[in-house]
């Protein structure tokens, strides 16, 4: 581009030492200097898109989906708790290996099934897993999902993640199928099978306001029995989950409770939502039995 | 290609100088002309519309975090001793020296504290440097260069924005502008005192923020390049340096007064870094100003770059300087490109100013009144730019973010007592809205690397981050409960940031600083007080906390048959209910902090798996089981002794041996005994020994019972055992191998050591075994591999 000499007017006759400049143009040192300078800022920019936090570092990927065993999910994180934490890498993934520990999460109602994978797999896994990944199955999930045994080789369905508040740790999260290689340890359902092979089944009784104004607390309250076939109980123990949907089905709250002695269960919450109106779905299990409930809940200006 | 000096201007005017006293009529015409020549109608008009755009409905919004902080110490500056309490004299980040908070102090001194005097010191900053723009455009290109850079600077939403907010930053840009100014004019007059005015301003805008110290380097490098150092001879040099120094006078005492402070909080501050993308300013500058002014920024940096113009120089320097240093800076602000947008401003009027010139020189041959065309086109480029910026002008004017804290610390001053604390939200500065507006202790909630000051003065510093994290948890994870619990903090504050009409779902609770805040104001029982709205929709919520504990404790001491039962964490003012296996024993009312206590009589018959219960009004409950009796049995030359605790006091104690009564004793005052008899003659394999008081207290033991204690280290196993018959052989096995055997002593007591075999794995099996196969010890090794 030429450079254009204004026409600088009258009134700036009175300052017109460094107008006359205009027309000179940089000295081939000014050029290198100018050069320079702008390499600098492109090698700083260069590193910030690509250092060792760039933004352009790819991530590890994700094992191939295994098609047949199941179906693959379109919205793999509906009903996982916070999903603004997960990054969805594949929504379906399999992946294989030997299982070394089963483990309840009181924190969110999943069950964590902690897998060696097999060495084909484990290029996918980040520093954070520590050479084991987790799979998770949620709350929602149980009902379907026999959790495999310790020791074994199973094949694990489900989406493939990254958990940012683990430090980029990959998960299986969750997984909708499991398929054990020794079906003779396979299908356990979590906490055993007690309450299953006693033909009993959970009844769920919830109390909640039908409406709360925004901001206010509130308590959902859950009594769980467990009907054997000549007497009712109350079910201590049991894992309950609530999800609170908004109208689009979307997940919005979640929290993770067992009931006590008494077979009871509150759910202390505060509405920080938008007006409108909500459903409340609770799952609850206990040794094999599995149970829903839902109520709707309004949530209003004042 | 050449590069000559800079034209000078000729040193005053003749035509006025010289010549006699004019006559008075005379005079007055002269100064009427020189006011005329001066006032510069356009010019009038665009900081007119900066000062409008600044000042309108200035305190419509209260102040965010950072403000109240400034503001908090300019009033402690102005000598208002309320706030000396909850604002120090330093700078947490070791940002600034406090230079914008001392000329809010001189206001406040006249029209006394408020959140409004603070903002207007920006504004008019901010307008002050659109004053200054133009002048730099007008030296470096012509008047209506200078004119379109103040008019780009005036109507900037980024600007605007900025200049409404009580930041530090009007301040430093227009310190910033002013020091180049002074070196443009130094250059172009080679007067001595825009050099030392230079000097002067650089050291303003070094105590304004630290970051204004680039102003040193954008000139040091633009002297460089245009070979002009030659001008700055030693004599200048020093008396330049001179000038520095005695401006920077404060800032040599602050740090000489407060070095130890000064040093900790920069250990804190080195450590924030933004998790924001690379891109994160070019979002910034397009939510702000749109992408219009945008695109036009970009293409006037191409222009400048492509025309390789001397007088581009100074300012693409400026903008590269500014933009590439927080660009490498790895905390990031929405704040912190002001500095550089004069210089964006002036090149982008360069560009404006060539449009026009070109638009003029185009059409002139068709058009015979060149003065209308340049009018035209001078004012469709103008009409262009002011549209452009006007819709995003208008999103600054209606920026209603944190809009609900200053409700919220309004409601606090009225309607809570003088001691009542505060937690809210914050990235290290939002607590102090509250401290600034309703002079309450007031903490912050939240991740970020920054001291906090507690009220009364202690410094709380920033803790190390965890292992690949960026930042600490104590604000999230440690102080909160504390706080809560000694009854420091008593009201939660949840406030959103933005929100529209009507809001989304995610516009409420957000990000997960906000779910745990929301979930201490669930834990803590918190009860809605009091919600700030704005426009019909809810901006602030205040909590009050009812509990001090996020679940309730138990705690108890027994007195014989007495029961003190003490219980913390309950719903304050709350009635208790006490049950023992279900059954009422007792009733009670928490204390203002929730603790409960009372006297109950101890159960006849206790029971490991009967539960003691307290549950309070609002369905909040803790429970323990109570003792029981826990015994102990050794003998020696064939002397039993059996010991325990936890039984009735002073009450006759009853011992048996697989249901023969071998011994009596009477237990203490404090519910403890003694008793001593001969060995049973003989040790069933499922005998015990049982031991009650007159209630039916019960304590029980297996005689033999074979315990193991392991130990593995370099593959070594040691294994201690007890319980044996004395004189039995005891055999180790592992995975069927036999590793070692012993007897046991004459106490029934073994010590058995081997080596494991190579190849072993976490999943075999060890087991100690007696010669009769009666007890066999099974251990899983469970070493990791």
């Amino acid at each position: 581009m030429s450079a254009t000499r204004p026409d600088q007017g009258q009134a700036t006759h009175d300052t017109a030492g460094p107008d006359h400049a205009d027309a000179h143009r940089l000295t081939r040192t000014q050029l290198v200097i100018t050069v320079a300078v702008l390499l600098a800022a492109g090698a700083a920019l260069l590193y910030v898109l690509l250092g060792p936090s760039g933004v352009l570092r790819g991530s590890t990927g994700a094992p191939a989906w295994l098609p047949g065993a199941a179906a693959c999910r379109a919205d793999p994180l509906a009903h996982v708790h916070d999903p603004g934490r997960l990054k969805v890498v594949a929504n379906c993934a399999t992946v294989r290996g030997l299982v070394e520990q089963v483990q309840y999460k009181p924190g969110d109602g999943d069950w964590q099934v902690t897998v060696a994978v097999d060495p084909q797999y484990r290029r996918f896994l980040t520093p954070a897993d520590h050479g084991v990944l987790p799979v998770r199955v949620i709350p929602t999930d149980l009902p379907h999902v026999p959790l495999p045994a310790l020791g074994q080789h199973a094949t694990f369905y489900g989406a493939w993640v990254l958990n940012k508040n683990l430090h980029g740790r990959a998960e299986m999260h969750p997984a909708w199928r499991i398929s054990a290689a020794s079906a003779a340890l396979a299908g356990r359902a979590p906490g055993g099978t007690a309450g299953s092979r006693t033909g009993g089944r959970l009844v769920l009784r919830v109390t909640a306001p039908p409406s709360v104004a925004v901001g206010a607390p509130f308590t959902v309250n859950v009594h769980c029995a467990l009907v054997l076939p000549r007497r009712t109980v109350r079910a201590s123990l049991v894992h309950l989950f609530i999800e609170i949907t908004n109208s689009r089905g979307v997940g919005v709250r979640w929290q993770a409770r067992s009931t006590n002695l008494l077979g009871d269960a509150d759910f202390r919450l505060v509405a920080l939502d938008a007006p409108g109106r909500f459903a409340v779905h609770i799952y609850a299990g206990k040794s094999g039995l599995f149970q829903t409930a839902e109520q709707s809940l309004t949530v209003r200006r004042v | 290609m050449s590069l000559s000096p800079l034209k000078t201007l000729p040193r005053g005017r003749p035509s006025v100088r010289v010549g006699k006293l004019r006559p008075r009529p005379e005079r007055w015409r002269s100064l009427v002309r020189a006011v005329a020549r001066h006032f510069d109608p356009p010019l009038m008009a665009i900081i007119s519309l900066a000062a409008f755009l600044r000042f309108w409905e200035l305190g419509r919004v209260g102040l965010r975090g950072d403000e109240a902080v400034y503001a908090g110490q300019a009033a402690v500056l102005a000598g208002a001793k309320e706030y000396s309490r909850f604002f120090i004299l330093q700078s947490r980040g070791d940002s600034n020296f406090l230079l914008f908070q001392e000329v809010v102090s001189v206001i406040y001194r006249v029209t006394g504290v408020s959140d409004l005097s603070a903002r207007a010191v920006a504004a008019t900053f901010s307008v002050l440097t659109v004053i200054v723009t133009y002048l730099i455009g007008k030296a470096l290109f012509g008047r209506r260069t200078g004119l379109f850079s103040a008019l780009l600077l005036s109507v900037s939403g980024y600007a605007v924005m900025l200049g409404r907010l009580a930041l530090l930053d009007s301040a430093l840009t227009f310190l910033f502008a002013t020091a180049m100014l002074c070196v443009i004019k130094w250059i172009s007059t080679k007067r001595s005192g825009w050099l030392y005015g230079f000097a002067a301003a650089a050291s303003l805008t070094v105590q304004a923020k630290i970051a204004g110290g680039l102003a040193l380097l954008v000139a040091a490098s633009y002297l460089l390049i245009n070979r002009s150092a030659g001008q700055l001879t030693r004599r200048r040099l020093l008396i330049a340096a001179g000038v520095f120094l005695v401006a920077l006078t404060p800032v040599l005492v602050q740090l000489a007064t407060n070095w130890e402070l000064y040093a900790g909080f920069l250990s804190t501050s080195i450590r924030r870094a933004s998790a924001v993308p690379w891109y994160y300013y070019g979002q910034v500058l397009v939510s702000n100003d749109g992408p219009f002014l945008l695109a036009l920024y970009i293409i006037g940096i191409a222009f400048a770059v492509g025309r390789r113009s001397r007088s581009d120089l100074l300012p693409l320097l400026w903008l590269l300087t500014v933009a590439v240093f927080y660009q490498i800076y790895p905390l990031k602000a929405f704040n912190y490109l002001l500095p550089a947008l004069p210089a964006l401003s002036i090149l982008t009027g360069r560009m404006l100013d060539a449009l026009a010139q070109w638009f003029h020189t185009f059409t002139v041959r068709a058009v015979s009144a060149a003065a209308t065309v340049r009018a035209v086109s001078v004012a469709v480029l103008t009409v262009l730019v002011v549209g452009a910026a006007a819709p995003y002008l208008r999103n600054t004017w209606q920026d209603d973010s944190y809009v609900g804290l200053k409700g919220a610390a309004t409601w606090l001053a009225k309607s809570t007592p003088p001691g009542a604390g505060v937690m809210t939200i914050s990235r290290g500065s939002a607590q102090y809205v509250f401290a600034f507006y309703a002079h309450r202790d007031s903490y912050p909630f939240g991740r970020f690397n920054l001291a906090t000051v507690f009220p009364g003065g202690k410094i709380v510093p920033a803790s190390a981050p965890p292992p690949a994290a960026r930042t600490p948890r104590d604000w999230v994870n440690r102080w909160p409960p504390r706080l809560i619990r000694n009854g420091r903090v008593s009201y939660l504050v949840y406030y959103t940031t933005v929100a529209d009409d009507p809001p989304e779902e995610s516009q409420v609770v957000e990000t997960s600083t906000q779910r745990q805040f929301r979930l201490l104001i669930e834990r803590y029982g918190g009860r809605l007080v009091h919600t700030v709205y704005y426009r019909h929709e809810g901006r602030a919520w205040i909590y009050r906390l009812t509990t001090r504990l996020p679940h309730p404790v138990l705690s108890y001491a027994v007195r014989g048959a007495a029961l003190t039962v003490r219980g913390a964490g309950f719903t304050e003012n709350a009635a208790v209910t006490a049950t023992y296996n279900g059954h009422r024993i007792g009733y009670g009312e928490a204390n203002g902090d929730g603790s409960v206590t009372m006297s109950l009589r101890f159960p006849d018959r206790p029971r490991p798996r009967y539960l003691l219960t307290f549950t309070d009004a609002a369905g909040r409950y803790a429970s323990v089981t109570l003792p029981r009796p826990v015994i102990a049995y050794s003998t020696q030359h064939r002397i039993a002794t059996v010991t325990g605790i936890g039984f009735q006091r002073s009450s006759p104690i009853t011992v048996t041996y697989h249901g023969v009564v071998i011994g009596h004793a009477r237990s203490a005052a404090d519910g403890s005994f003694v008793a001593s008899f001969r060995q049973p003659a003989r040790l069933f394999r499922h005998g015990q020994l049982v031991v009650t008081d007159r209630l039916g207290n019960r304590g029980s033991l297996v005689l033999i019972n074979p315990r193991l204690r392991h130990s593995v280290a370099h593959g070594r196993v040691t294994l201690h055992g007890s319980g044996y018959p004395p004189g039995a052989l005891v055999t180790a096995l592992y995975r069927g191998r036999l590793m070692a055997s012993t007897r046991a002593g004459m106490h029934g007591s073994i010590s058995l050591s081997f080596t494991l075999p190579a190849g072993t794995k976490p999943g075999w099996l060890l087991e100690v075994r007696d010669t009769a196969d009666h007890y066999t010890t099974v251990i899983q090794m469970g070493h990791r591999r």
